[in-house]
């Protein structure tokens, strides 16, 4: 086998890497030939250097969907090698497979769910707020980048050396000492480091900018329920992702210094299990809970009513937040405990029904008594309920433990968890993206397209997904490549994998659509185009850079509506300008993120002098950062001469 | 809208019960029965959920859609209602309770009779095969499991590398084989008969491949087995005789194999590769394909083809004689010739 040789590795020179080498080169000079052609290269580094909350959403929104792209790519590989038994699919048995489905889940999960959420939190919570931006703009800038940074390492290592192929949930001891391909899970380690610091900033951020920065009036119980999903989603994110920050530096360390924390015998195998779960479950409702806020208000707008039960929803969030922590052994009920603790992880699984179950009656209610539009965002929306509540039910079946140890790890869970993400954060990501198109672009997407859109994604969803219950009661274990003709799979298979083109297709003409309305929708949507209820919908579409220059006075939930109600043509504002502090855009986040790219890269492949210096690059601009910090924000505001001169303490 | 609703789901139906096989439903013993109950009730329970909120969805959606005249007087301005909202937060729980109940029951059970006296086998799980011991008849095999019928039966699970786990979907769930741990996973088998085993937990390239056959059978006839397993007929592992002093498949085995192959249940230092104890026996190679000179041979010249990244070497170096009379000696392996042996 030819190959050429690459630091401590080997880059084989077999079609599938070389297929993945020459379109990346393929792509990369078509996106110079584009920017130089068009001249665009001044605009893209605008944009890299931006602070503002609108254009990193939109990034946000852009590269993550870039990385669904590639994650359906490696399904759309998983799906045509599984269509026959005993297929053989161009390379995809064995390792191969396992690379491509370690790919899949990896990338869908960190770096397609969690950004297209905080890509539209960073577009919409703000705007629902009245705030003028994050609380730290440059933090901001920073997540974004080193998001984009951990994303990349995840996907170059197919190129070179090779992907992660212990799955996702990388157990060990699969995932360490030699039993798998090191570099891959060095790439696997290095890059969730990576991306996960990211996101524990943005956590931070939103944080501080939901509790400090709300409109004045705008009550903790006046807040919109997408900005209430997202509280409470970035509470989690701050709790569950430096447990995996912490795993995966063990990982690391088991991995290049041959450390043993995670090998069986000396070390301990299940410690992992531990780490990554007590991450693993919160995760599932960080990129669940946003969209169940996001799902309120759509279905509010377009019944023409208020949502139902508001302090229910807030409790239900709250509630499920609370138990996202205290369940997250059931996704280890095989690993011999006792009957004890599978019983009480069974029993609080069981319970997060319950809240679960609220929200849902709720968002029927909201509906009850509304006159219900249907354009695009709502049908996403009300797909959405059907969809979630068949992935709700095997929830609870599959947390019935003994029923479990026959689910656990085979196709039915599979195709649970199908249904809750994809159905969930997918379909909440198109919704909101139809939602709020106006607030970014000016345009609205067009709504025969975006109906089509829906229901062949609705239909190739349900054709996938389905049967992959029936695959797994009828045995099929997950992270198989192949099957038996004698086990009786191939008719659920194969029709899994038409409903995978389907949803392909469907996929594909949402990106067509974009481009379409683009060229052909009027770029005069105006501020509020479906008739909104929330304050996101009082500002021009698309938001204006100079957004909130004197902040609304918010004196109810709904304050559009009220306004609307009252015959009232605008909101109420405040006085005067309030002071805030704005940041200029800065080239830094994006040198940081390289030099931790760097240093990600030196440890990867095991050379430590890059890795010290990229490290020594990283904390040398954070001390020069600190330092000069004044020189990059301004006071702004009518009142900015007010005693405490430029560059004080940030504005409360 | 409903239309295609439907039609959605009639299609999907036509086509899942078309030619539909459920292994963990269709089970053939206590356990595999108790748990398919548990899931079959659980599933109708949640169906009354599922019908509930889906005759909602769709009679609100149909009522309430934008341009009908239905009346909403009753509705437009009622945004909250107690009652409602303590109707759907109890009797969820009420339900979850119902389901609780038979839940607690078995998992309790199945812990409790696992410390109970029972048929014991040991199970270590290698990449990629699977390795039995019997402790009480002091015999070893490999990825053909046998077990008496209508028994009680303890497997005690560990790993020798990565975490595997045990499962054979039509005698009951699974359990993890992990490094450095000791597990019990509680079975009962019932009437004799076939079924397929398979590792559930990622273990590297072959995880698909690492497949088991279970053989239930009558009490005497798996005591007739486990005697001609336990026969010693594993050649000596001295310098191979000259040829024609013994039969040529036992030489190119003693050659080739003998380093990691033992051939009978007695022999327990040669673990390096699955024990080949009545491999002329064997319904299946690995648990995956007919036990038949072809496939044994396409298996000993390339078995990567069948088992990514498997320890076995390929012996694509052995004559097409040679070949033959390996595989002639490995199929000659049997329990008959455990009793001329004994002769």
């Amino acid at each position: 086998m030819n190959s050429i040789p690459f630091f401590n590795t080997e880059i084989d020179l077999v079609s599938d890497v070389i297929f993945g080498h020459v379109s990346a080169l393929l792509l990369g000079a078509a996106a110079i030939f584009f920017l130089s052609y068009k001249k665009k290269w001044g605009i893209l580094w605008d944009w890299m250097r931006t602070t503002d909350h609108l254009k990193i959403g939109m990034m946000y929104l852009a590269a993550s969907f870039v990385f669904f792209l590639r994650g359906g790519l490696d399904a759309m590989f998983v799906r045509l090698q599984l269509a026959f038994p005993n297929a053989e699919f161009w390379v995809f048995q064995g390792e191969k497979y396992n690379q491509m489905m370690t790919t899949h889940g990896t990338t869908m999960i960190f770096f397609v769910a969690t950004p297209l959420l905080i890509g539209l939190m960073n577009v919409a919570v703000p705007l629902q707020i009245g705030a003028r931006d994050l609380a730290f703009p440059f933090l901001n800038s920073l997540s974004f980048w080193l998001f984009i940074c951990g994303g990349a390492l995840i996907n170059i290592s197919y190129l070179l050396g090779g992907s992660p192929e212990a799955a996702w949930t990388s157990y060990s001891p699969l995932a360490i000492g030699g039993y798998s391909n090191n570099t891959g899970n060095n790439f696997y380690a290095l890059g969730l480091q990576v991306a996960g610091i990211g996101t524990i900033m943005t956590a931070i951020n939103f944080i501080v900018t939901i509790v400090k920065r709300r409109a004045p009036g705008m009550t903790y119980m006046r807040m919109p329920l997408f900005t209430w999903g997202s509280l409470v989603a970035v509470i989690l994110i701050l709790l569950a992702f430096p447990a995996l920050g912490a795993a995966v530096l063990l990982l690391m360390f088991d991995n290049i210094f041959a450390t043993e924390f995670f090998a069986g015998g000396s070390g301990n195998p299940l410690l992992w299990q531990h780490l990554f779960w007590i991450f693993g479950h919160p995760e599932v409702y960080i990129i669940v809970l946003p969209v169940f806020g996001l799902f309120s208000d759509i279905i509010s707008t377009f019944s023409k009513k208020p949502v139902f039960g508001y302090l229910s929803m807030v409790i239900a969030l709250a509630l499920i937040t609370f138990l996202s922590f205290m369940v997250w052994v059931h996704h280890m009920f095989t690993v011999g405990y006792g009957a004890t603790v599978n019983a009480i992880f069974a029993i609080s699984t069981m319970l997060i029904a319950v809240p679960t179950g609220i929200k849902v009656f709720n968002w029927l209610f909201t509906m009850r008594g509304g006159r219900i539009r249907f354009p695009t965002a709502m049908l996403f929306s009300v797909g959405f309920i059907p969809t979630f509540v068949i992935g709700g039910v095997t929830g609870v079946m599959v947390a019935m433990v003994a029923a479990d140890y026959q689910y656990h790890d085979s196709y039915f869970v599979v195709g649970h968890f199908h249904y809750v993400m994809v159905g969930g954060t997918i379909m909440g990501a198109f919704a909101g993206i139809y939602y709020w198109m106006p607030k970014m672009f000016g345009f609205l997407l067009n709504e025969k397209l975006g109906n089509i859109h829906f229901w062949t994604f609705l239909i190739g969803f349900h054709l996938t997904f389905f049967p992959m219950h029936f695959m797994g009661l009828n045995g099929m274990p997950r992270r198989v490549y192949t099957y038996l003709p004698e086990d009786g799979l191939f008719g659920l298979n194969f029709v899994s994998t038409i409903g995978a083109f389907i949803m392909a297709a469907s996929v594909l003409l949402f990106l067509y659509n974009i481009w379409y309305s683009y060229n052909t929708q009027p770029n005069e949507a105006g501020g509020d185009p479906w008739n909104g209820r929330t304050l996101e919908w009082t500002i021009a579409s698309p938001a204006p850079s100079d957004r909130w220059k004197r902040l609304p006075v918010i004196n109810h939930r709904e304050p559009l509506w009220e306004s609307k109600k009252a015959g009232k043509t605008a909101l109420e504002y405040a006085e005067h300008e309030e002071r805030h502090v704005e940041e200029h855009a800065s080239s830094l986040p994006v040198i940081i993120s390289a030099a931790l790219f760097i240093a990600a890269f030196g440890f990867v492949f095991e050379v430590f002098s890059i890795a010290i210096a990229g490290l020594a690059i990283t904390f040398g601009i954070m001390i020069y950062r600190s330092l000069t910090f004044d020189k990059n924000v301004e006071w702004s505001g009518e009142d900015s001469e007010d005693g405490q001169g430029k560059g004080g303490s940030i504005h409360g | 809208m409903k239309g295609a609703w439907t039609s959605t789901w009639v299609l999907l139906l036509i086509i899942l019960t078309s030619g539909c096989r459920m292994d963990v439903l269709d089970s053939a013993g206590g356990v595999a029965e108790e748990q398919s109950h548990l899931i079959v009730f659980s599933l109708a329970v949640m169906m009354i959920v599922l019908v509930t909120v889906f005759i909602l969805f769709a009679k609100f959606i149909w009522t309430y859609r934008e341009h009908s005249k239905a009346d909403r007087s009753d509705h437009t301005l009622r945004n909250d209602n107690k009652k409602l909202e303590i109707t759907w937060t109890i009797l969820p729980v009420i339900v979850l309770g119902v389901l609780a109940v038979p839940m607690l029951m078995q998992t309790y059970d199945l812990e409790t009779k696992a410390d109970r006296d029972a048929f014991r086998v040991n199970v270590t799980g290698h990449q990629y095969w699977w390795q039995f011991d019997y402790p009480d008849q002091n015999i070893r095999t490999s990825q053909e499991l046998h077990l008496p019928a209508n028994e009680d039966v303890v497997i005690e699970l560990k790993s020798s590398d990565v975490i595997h786990s045990f499962w054979i979907p039509q005698l009951g769930g699974k359990k993890d084989a992990i490094p450095g741990e000791t597990n019990e996973l509680y079975l009962e088998t019932g009437d004799p008969g076939v079924y397929d085993g398979k590792c559930a937990e990622l273990c590297g390239a072959a995880h698909t491949d690492m497949r088991f056959q279970v053989v239930v059978e009558e009490e005497e006839d798996f005591e007739a087995w486990s005697e001609a397993v336990g026969q010693d007929i594993t050649p000596e592992k001295t310098e191979p005789e000259e040829e024609g002093a013994v039969d040529e498949g036992e030489r190119v085995f003693q050659e080739n194999c003998l380093a990691c192959h033992a051939v009978d249940g007695a022999d327990k230092d040669n673990d390096r590769g699955p024990n080949l104890a009545l491999y002329g026996e064997q319904e299946k190679i690995s648990g995956m394909m007919a036990n038949n000179k072809e496939n044994v041979k396409a298996w000993l010249r390339d078995p990567e083809s069948f088992k990514p990244s498997t320890e076995m070497p390929a012996y694509d170096n052995l004559t097409e004689e040679e070949m033959d009379a390996l595989v002639d000696y490995l199929h000659s392996i049997k329990g008959n010739k455990v009793e001329e042996g004994r002769d």
